[in-house]
């Protein structure tokens, strides 16, 4: 059995192509660890019955030496992402037993590189949460402690990572939703420019923030997933091709608001961990400079508008009627009124509700139409330190990974995304890198920090993340 | 504080069925929630009001097809709730 653990899509690559190890081993490993593990951990929903088969297809292709970057890599995808003929539930009791009727883009761009995809993994029902402790179907538990919560949305696409049952992942970033499992595994996570990757084939939930983004281990594996991912498509008119921007030559500034890391509920390791983050950056040769955003203390309160908002909306169009769950009733309304009753869990309901009641007539203009100019308000608050700083550094989260059920109320489990939410509502590109661990109860618990940049400008992330994670180039 | 009655409307009209347990958690859930996000009052600057589509344009396309026709027919039935003669069936509506 090959040890995953040694691994990253990189190095793998090296080993397919010289033929040290195979396809089908690689992913036969992977099942291994999978049925090792996933029974306690409950990362994957459904592994797969074709793995071994992409496997063997991927072989055929490597011996022919036309390989892609991805050529045989084995990665798992988020349950809301589709794959013709296979079910995608997005965790909900709602589509539990719907099977997509075609593939999204960034899902057929990996298979037309022929990589191995595992299985579909857990994750907060329609990527409403920060823990998948809201999925229908049982909370994903972290790897590194399996009495905390993995994060979420994407909890199960970062846990297998984590758990060496796959290479890569992905996930969706609504508000967080790659960044924090992520930085809660010790993985690497990107969130993408919005319109960087096409969103065709997966499920919505605020269009207007909703990106694809990779899981992996290192900043080169997460870059080489996100180039196979990227680019214009014209099933998504919001989807754009982007022009790379590169470092200009000289010292890289980093912006770092110093002011929004006094506010409450920050815990002290991830304070200090984020202190001696700043050192290394410093020691690495980058200038750190003490940045202004008055308004970004604000982001959350503007993205719980929004988000929800936008959620009433898109989820309307799971009724009972198309596809998906129906329960009879007495009439047409009876048969939506119940399917929807019973087919949303309690937080996506809640949800909807709110997203209703920010809408109705009579609170949209102070509050939808309030959280619009703010969203403006607070872009071009971004726009303008990007004048001076190429990045934006804050940490990822205010804690490390909490106890499974620890958070009781709706608006402590929203306050998780405080620091992930800012790049949603500007659609600017972030990355969650691991930065060192947190020792609780004993268990060491890992801590991420998070890097934005101007709107396609995934490639400095990717220069900073690699020299602060010191990844060998080559 | 958000009343029932305010909570039931709200749940009708996103035609979603809640059982009165559940409204009586929602109405301070909710509450605690709008108290929250009502910070959206006091961004500092100009708060305009044509915010929502500035900056922002149509994306146009010819009104074609974008698939041929009956590409993902079989499929789609195939998640029918119900169906009679590869029809969708749904409860008379007048």
């Amino acid at each position: 059995m090959i040890d995953i653990s040694t691994l990253t899509v990189k190095k793998t690559r090296k080993l397919l192509d010289k033929k040290e190890i195979f396809a089908k081993e690689l992913a036969e490993s992977c099942l291994q660890n999978i049925e090792n593990g996933n029974k306690e951990l409950n990362i994957f929903l459904e592994v797969y019955d074709d793995v071994l088969k992409q496997a063997e297809n991927a072989q055929k292709i490597i011996d022919t030496g036309k390989t892609s970057e991805l050529t045989g890599i084995p990665l798992a995808i988020k349950d809301n992402i589709l794959i013709k003929g296979k079910i995608a539930s997005a965790s909900s009791k709602m589509l539990q037993n719907y099977h997509a009727a075609y593939t999204a883009t960034a899902a057929q761009k990996l298979i037309d590189q022929n990589i191995v995809f595992i299985g579909r993994t857990n994750m907060d029902e329609f990527a409403m949460g920060s823990s998948t402790e809201n999925s229908a179907f049982g909370v994903t538990k972290n790897p590194c402690d399996a009495s905390r919560v993995a994060g979420g949305s994407s909890g199960g696409s970062a846990a297998a990572v984590a758990a060496n049952m796959a290479l890569g992942a992905l996930g969706s970033d609504t508000g967080g939703s790659v960044r924090e499992p992520a930085s809660f595994c010790g993985m690497v996570g990107l969130k993408p420019t919005y319109g960087s990757v096409s969103r065709y084939g997966l499920m919505a939930m605020g269009s207007s923030l909703d990106v694809i983004g990779p899981i992996a281990k290192t900043v080169a594996d997460a870059e080489i997933i996100f180039n196979a991912i990227k680019g214009k498509d014209k099933f998504d008119s919001t989807s754009m091709e982007g022009k790379i921007e590169r470092l200009k030559e000289g010292k890289i500034k980093i912006g770092v608001p110093y002011h929004i890391l006094d506010i409450e509920g920050i815990s002290e390791n991830v304070r200090k961990n984020f202190d001696e983050a700043i050192e290394k950056f410093k020691s690495l040769g980058f200038e750190i400079k003490d940045i202004k955003l008055p308004n970004i203390d604000k982001s959350l309160a503007v993205y719980y508008i929004i988000m929800p908002a936008e959620v009433s909306s898109n989820l309307a169009r799971y009724d009972g009627i198309k596809y998906g769950l129906s329960l009879n009733g007495e009439n047409l309304l009876d048969v939506y009124k119940k399917t929807r009753g019973e087919g949303f869990g309690e937080e996506t309901r809640r949800r909807i509700i709110l997203g209703t009641y920010v809408l109705s007539s009579g609170y949209y203009d102070a509050y939808y139409g309030k959280a619009m100019s703010a969203r403006k308000i607070i872009r071009d608050e971004f726009n303008g330190a990007f004048k001076e700083v190429n990045a934006i550094l804050t940490p990822t989260t205010s804690s490390p990974a909490w106890k499974i059920g620890e958070k009781t109320s709706p608006l402590e489990n929203y306050l998780a995304d405080i620091f992930t939410v800012t790049a949603n509502i500007t659609g600017g590109p972030a990355i969650s890198l691991p930065s060192g661990q947190a020792e609780t109860d004993g268990k060491k618990l890992p801590l991420g920090i998070q890097l934005m940049a101007p709107h396609m400008s995934e490639s400095i992330l990717f220069e900073v993340g690699k020299k602060f994670l010191e990844e060998e180039n080559g | 504080m958000i009343s029932k009655e305010e909570i039931k409307k709200l749940a009708d009209l996103a035609r979603i069925n809640i059982e009165d347990k559940e409204i009586e958690n929602l109405r301070g859930e909710m509450d605690a929630i709008l108290d929250y996000v009502s910070q959206v009052k006091s961004v500092a600057g100009d708060m305009k009001k044509d915010a929502e589509t500035e900056g922002i344009k149509n994306v146009m396309r010819e009104d074609e097809n974008p698939a041929e026709s009956e590409k993902y027919s079989r499929e789609l039935i195939a998640e029918f709730p119900d169906s009679e003669n590869n029809y969708l069936k749904v409860k008379r509506i007048l």
